[in-house]
């Protein structure tokens, strides 16, 4: 006689603790998680996330547990950590202030200077402060995995992976690069005592992508946002890309998520690839109620959306996604899909075909 | 992030150092031994506790967060995409099964992929959890009738399989996790 505990107990495997990799592992995709939801959940965050995208750079409050108080002072043009006598602009949290305007391509922003290519938003305090405590804890950025900080800016912390941030009572900026291809987070805690925070703008690093790596990658990360859409990557082939990883990646998160929005429930949303003449074409299938041909170009412009009972959203993630590849070479259109639905291309140089 | 990410980071870090491999273990026994699966799952589950950290911490307490997503991800028809790739075990394993041995293990394992999701998550729940009647009827979404009945075909179909004389713990016994 056996006791069924015992069974089910050697059947559930050893007990070994994780390695420190895999909590971290577990560390970053909940963050990721949770800045999706927030920015999901914001309308005015969808709304200016859009308008970052299809703008330039826009600086916005974020909304916290405790609604920032901080006084930022920002200097007029000028290299970065530039000390300039500092005129206070409150940051307003989300839920209780007006939406900031979205800033008009090519105009720098108030609080930004531009040095080469390198844009840099100077953080310094405001009012007194008199205690070292003040002083401490940690800016964090998002950069995407490309991206350093740029010389000087000490007080950036890159030194974990993106999607670090670990900083208490902080007001958070958006900030968005003008090509709308870099997606940084800096958070700064309520009492600021850095002089600077200098983000880099870096040109496209087109290299060759293994569109399999980089398509599972994106489905995971996705994972917390399908509820009760499924994904399936079609192709068995394997393919490499040139294109720049991180632009490829929002690329197809984009597409996901626009997937996502608008094909019902219970439907499948299908990713596949194959090389056509010496180009990858990389799709993006949903089994939506499909987009008729005279929107098909349409929906690639900033705010254009579609008057259906499903629309949510900014209207700005195609837009986007288009920017995006073009930043890079690679071309975007909309087709049907087969037998329903809308299928998203993104035709790309192929590297390597195996 | 919000302004005590760095809190929560802390304490969803030291959770997932004490409590990742039960909820692997868990989840293992859910998807039937399908290891690759239960990673999958363990890594949703945790994800999706991050992101509602605070809430679950002031109501039912993050195990029990992500034992419950954990049992909704196996037997909710609707969120197991992954179960294409699940391997149907209907034949049924011929090695009598004890207990401490590999090929015990994967007996075991396969006994349990012939259970249905439901049946399997009641059985599990109930005699390896230490559940009773009631917490595995709220958690699985059913009558109590319904789980008394999905673990005593569980039960029947495990000896069946394992061609052995299995006994249920103790419902007053200390659970396994």
């Amino acid at each position: 006689m056996t006791d069924l505990r015992d069974v089910l107990d050697s059947a559930a495997g050893d007990t070994a603790s994780p390695t420190p990799d895999v909590v971290a592992d577990d560390v970053r995709r909940g963050r990721r998680a949770l800045l999706r939801q927030r920015y999901a959940r914001t309308g005015a965050g969808l709304l200016l996330t859009g308008a970052a995208v299809a703008a330039g750079l826009v600086v916005i409050p974020q909304l916290g547990d405790q609604p920032a108080q901080t006084q930022v002072a920002i200097p007029g043009a000028g290299g970065s950590g530039a000390s300039a006598q500092p005129a206070a602009v409150a940051l307003v949290p989300f839920d209780q202030g007006p939406t900031p305007k979205p800033i008009s391509p090519g105009l720098v922003p108030e609080g930004w200077s531009v040095s080469g290519n390198e844009y840099a938003l100077v953080i310094a305090p405001a009012g007194n402060t008199t205690s070292p405590d003040d002083f401490q804890g940690k800016l964090v950025v998002m950069l995407s995995p490309d991206q350093t900080a740029a010389p000087g800016a000490t007080s950036i912390d890159v030194a974990g992976a993106p999607g670090t941030v670990s900083v208490e009572h902080g007001t958070q900026i958006l900030v968005y690069t003008p090509d709308g291809s870099r997606q940084v987070v800096v958070q700064a805690p309520a009492a600021l005592g850095w002089d600077g925070a200098t983000l880099a703008r870096f040109a496209a690093a087109v290299t060759p992508v293994d569109l399999r790596s980089l398509v599972e990658e994106v489905v995971m990360s996705l994972r917390p946002l399908l509820g009760r859409h499924e994904v399936v990557i079609a192709p068995a082939i394997r393919l490499h890309a040139l294109a720049d990883p991180p632009r490829l990646r929002q690329i197809v998160e984009h597409l996901v998520e626009n997937a996502i929005k608008y094909a019902p429930p219970d439907t499948t949303i299908t990713i596949d690839w194959e090389l056509v003449e010496g180009v990858v074409r990389l799709g993006v299938s949903d089994e939506g109620p499909g987009i008729p041909e005279e929107w098909r170009e349409r929906i690639f412009e900033p705010y254009a959306r579609r008057d259906t009972h499903t629309a949510r959203g900014s209207g700005i993630g195609l837009y986007a996604a288009k920017r995006l590849g073009e930043s890079m070479g690679a071309r975007l259109w909309c087709e049907p899909a087969r037998p329903t639905g809308a299928r998203f291309v993104v035709a790309l140089p192929a590297a390597v075909a195996v | 992030m919000d302004g005590s990410s760095g809190a929560r980071d802390e304490e969803f870090r030291a959770f997932v150092v004490a409590r990742r491999p039960a909820l692997l273990r868990l989840a293992t026994l859910l998807s039937a031994g399908d290891e690759h699966l239960a990673e999958d799952l363990v890594q949703t589950a945790l994800t999706r506790l991050y992101v509602a950290w605070r809430r679950v911490e002031r109501e039912q307490g993050p195990e029990a967060y992500a034992r419950r997503i954990l049992v909704n991800a196996v037997v909710d028809e609707r969120r197991r995409a992954w179960r294409r790739s699940e391997t149907s075990r209907a034949d049924l394993p011929e090695v009598a099964a004890a207990t401490g041995t590999v090929e015990d293990r994967d007996a075991v394992r396969s006994a349990l992929a012939a259970l249905g999701p439901r049946m399997r998550a009641a059985v599990v729940l109930r005699h390896w959890l230490g559940y009773d009647v009631a917490e595995c009827a709220a958690l699985l979404g059913c009558s109590e009738g319904t789980v008394k009945s999905q673990t005593a075909r569980g039960l029947d179909r495990l000896r069946a399989l394992l061609s052995d004389e299995l006994t249920p713990a103790p419902a007053t016994s200390s659970p396994r996790r």
